[in-house]
């Protein structure tokens, strides 16, 4: 779907992972995880309106928050493994052309991704605070029915965006020193 | 600048950033959050319109089920139920003329019932088609393009990731939006299985000739071949009948057809532990893609409504004398045009956005307009120099393989004429795709 292979294999892991690398390695697992769990909560949902005539509350909700939290515990990893949207008309012809212009490009695309999502965190972190000071203002769903406090998720989002930001300078500092290095390595 | 300058500017940016190569999403946000200052000349506004994109434009039960259909195609894919479909139509088609292309057509037909996704659909049969084709002395770039082409019916064929991403878009019922898709579906297959048949008959050399002396494996018994056909067909009953018999919603169809999928690859014993993880890391990571592409095309279009362009857009096309056809007409070659250097969800999250609201002023009927839409995007799939499916086909062959992307473009070529044929067909008479809704 979004320029990311099916079967044949993602990019290769680093063998060397630091302990950032560690870090959004065990958010994806945790997001992976997760899906099952989706999964598993809808059909839940299904059986139990239709065969025992008991639906479960709050699903909707449960969903809405499951997505969000799915993606921001993943979007770092997504980011790593390469599988992020973009179009490598330009990057593959440049690739023959002159190595060290795609790193010194991809450089400039990596570091302007770690700054708009730095942008990004610094501006969410009020909404993470009042969401945690005021849960009684700050939820989903219906309250008397069901609701659940918004803080958890705002606090993974944060957490997704701050490790997406940092892997895009990481990537953006490995790029630049390539293009130092004339576009090998 | 005003505010249609700026939006117009900002069109031009973003597909000189995209076709340079910057990260779909990132230029889609960047060209906002500077949109929006420029438009109010604020950064406090320009950043609070961003964050608040962030927290509401994914949250929605909609997408929740994006993975879920993600990880159904791709467990259909690993549990081999694409392979035993295959093997089963090629016994059906064997005494035909170009009988395994017809073959890879059905089966891709059938398989589409059960996978809302085409990659997934072109990666199985590269593994499994390609190889049997290629034996039978049908040519590579003939086989990879027979796959390609067919591999298009994932999206058309109920259910549909597309479709869910379009009803989502413009708030149209998925459930209307399966049904609409049925008949394109089965023309745009039947359409294939024609032009499979003239060509083999009428360009010998493109196809490559069929040699008889091939040792065939003996032919299976009827029973045999209903064991082989007997899960898929389980797990279309369940999907598709669950939908219509009104168990469970469409959106919630990706729910129930991934536990089912998984529970019958456990019964076939065809998923170790390695390959059940990859698939989930895989379905997160496309998750996680598509989603954060919707949060920068949701910004987008706030981006757009901000500055004031879609209301003049209106009026400029009211006043041009286009027409809601000429207007259809330009959007789907705009579509087709990016499609040659964009991927399918991206495409539909630029343009409908933009599209839209004169296209709702015109009363046109959103459930045709979104048949003709996936219809043009997935052209795309097979175009140059961006067509995705070609590379999943590249990629699946391996780097062992003779082929060539060119070969693979050009064998792709026919297909991509086909369907451009369909699209015709369904724009001139669009109760192909109303008439069951």
């Amino acid at each position: 779907m979004a320029g990311e292979p099916i079967l044949p294999g993602e990019r290769a892991a680093s063998t060397r992972d630091g302990i950032f690398g560690r870090i959004i390695g065990a958010m994806n697992a945790l997001g992976t995880v997760w899906i099952i769990g989706l999964m598993l909560l809808i059909n839940a949902d299904i059986f139990g309106r239709t065969a025992l005539n008991a639906p479960i509350a709050g699903v909707a909700e449960l969903v809405a928050f499951s997505i969000v939290g799915i993606v921001f515990l993943q979007l770092a990893h997504t980011l790593k493994s390469g599988s992020m949207t973009r179009s490598d008309v330009l990057l593959n012809y440049l690739e023959r052309r002159s190595p060290s212009l795609r790193r010194a490009l991809m450089a400039l695309f990596h570091l302007v991704g770690a700054v708009l999502l730095a942008v990004i965190a610094w501006r969410f972190w009020p909404s993470v605070e009042q969401a945690w000071l005021h849960p009684e203002r700050h939820f989903m769903g219906n309250p008397g029915f069901f609701t659940v406090p918004q803080w958890p998720l705002f606090a993974l989002m944060l957490a997704g965006i701050v490790a997406t930001s940092l892997q895009f300078f990481i990537e953006a500092a490995g790029h630049a020193r390539a293009a130092a290095s004339g576009g090998r390595a | 600048m005003s505010g249609i300058e700026i939006a117009l500017a900002s069109i031009g940016a973003m597909l000189v950033l995209i076709y340079a190569g910057m990260h779909v999403a990132i230029a889609l946000m960047l060209l906002s959050f500077v949109g929006v200052w420029m438009l109010r000349d604020n950064f406090q506004i320009a950043s609070n319109v961003m964050v608040l994109a962030f927290k509401d434009s994914i949250s929605d039960y909609l997408f929740g089920v994006v993975p879920l259909f993600v990880f159904m195609g791709l467990l259909v894919a690993v549990a081999g139920i694409g392979r035993d479909t295959f093997e089963v139509a090629a016994q059906i088609f064997r005494k035909v003329l170009g009988g395994l292309g017809i073959a890879t057509v059905a089966a891709n037909a059938v398989f589409a019932a059960i996978t809302g996704i085409s990659i997934a659909s072109a990666a199985v049969f590269t593994k499994v088609a390609v190889p049997e084709m290629m034996r039978h002395g049908y040519t590579g770039r003939f086989s990879v393009g027979v796959v390609a082409g067919s591999s298009v019916l994932g999206m058309l064929i109920p259910p549909s990731l597309l479709f869910i991403l379009y009803g989502v878009l413009t708030e149209q019922s998925v459930g209307s939006l399966f049904i609409a898709g049925v008949i394109p579906g089965v023309l745009l297959s039947v359409v294939y299985c024609v032009g499979i048949l003239l060509l083999a008959r009428f360009a010998q050399g493109f196809v490559g000739s069929a040699s008889h002396a091939v040792e065939e494996p003996p032919d299976m018994s009827a029973g045999e071949m209903l064991a082989k056909i007997f899960p898929i067909v389980l797990l279309i009953a369940l999907v598709l009948g669950g939908i219509y018999g009104g168990v469970f919603t469409p959106t919630e169809a990706g729910a129930a057809g991934a536990l089912g999928a998984l529970v019958i690859s456990l019964a076939k014993r065809r998923l170790s532990w390695a390959s059940f993880w990859q698939v989930l890391v895989q379905t997160g990571h496309t998750t996680a893609s598509i989603c954060f592409l919707i949060i920068g095309a949701s910004l987008y279009s706030r981006m757009l409504s901000m500055s004031g362009m879609p209301g003049a857009l209106g009026g400029w096309v009211a006043d041009s004398g286009l027409g809601p056809t000429g207007i259809i007409l330009l959007l789907m070659l705009v579509i087709m045009l990016l499609g040659t250097i964009l991927d399918s969800a991206s495409i539909m999250l630029l343009t409908l956005p933009i599209a839209l609201p004169i296209l709702m002023a015109a009363q046109v009927d959103l459930i045709w307009l979104g048949v003709l839409v996936v219809i043009a995007v997935e052209i795309g799939l097979l175009t140059p120099p961006f067509g995705i499916a070609v590379y999943v086909i590249k990629a699946t062959l391996g780097p062992d393989s003779n082929v060539t992307l060119g070969e693979i473009f050009t064998g792709a070529a026919p297909f991509a004429l086909m369907m451009l044929l369909v699209l015709i067909l369904v724009f001139l008479f669009p109760w192909l795709a109303t008439a069951l809704v």
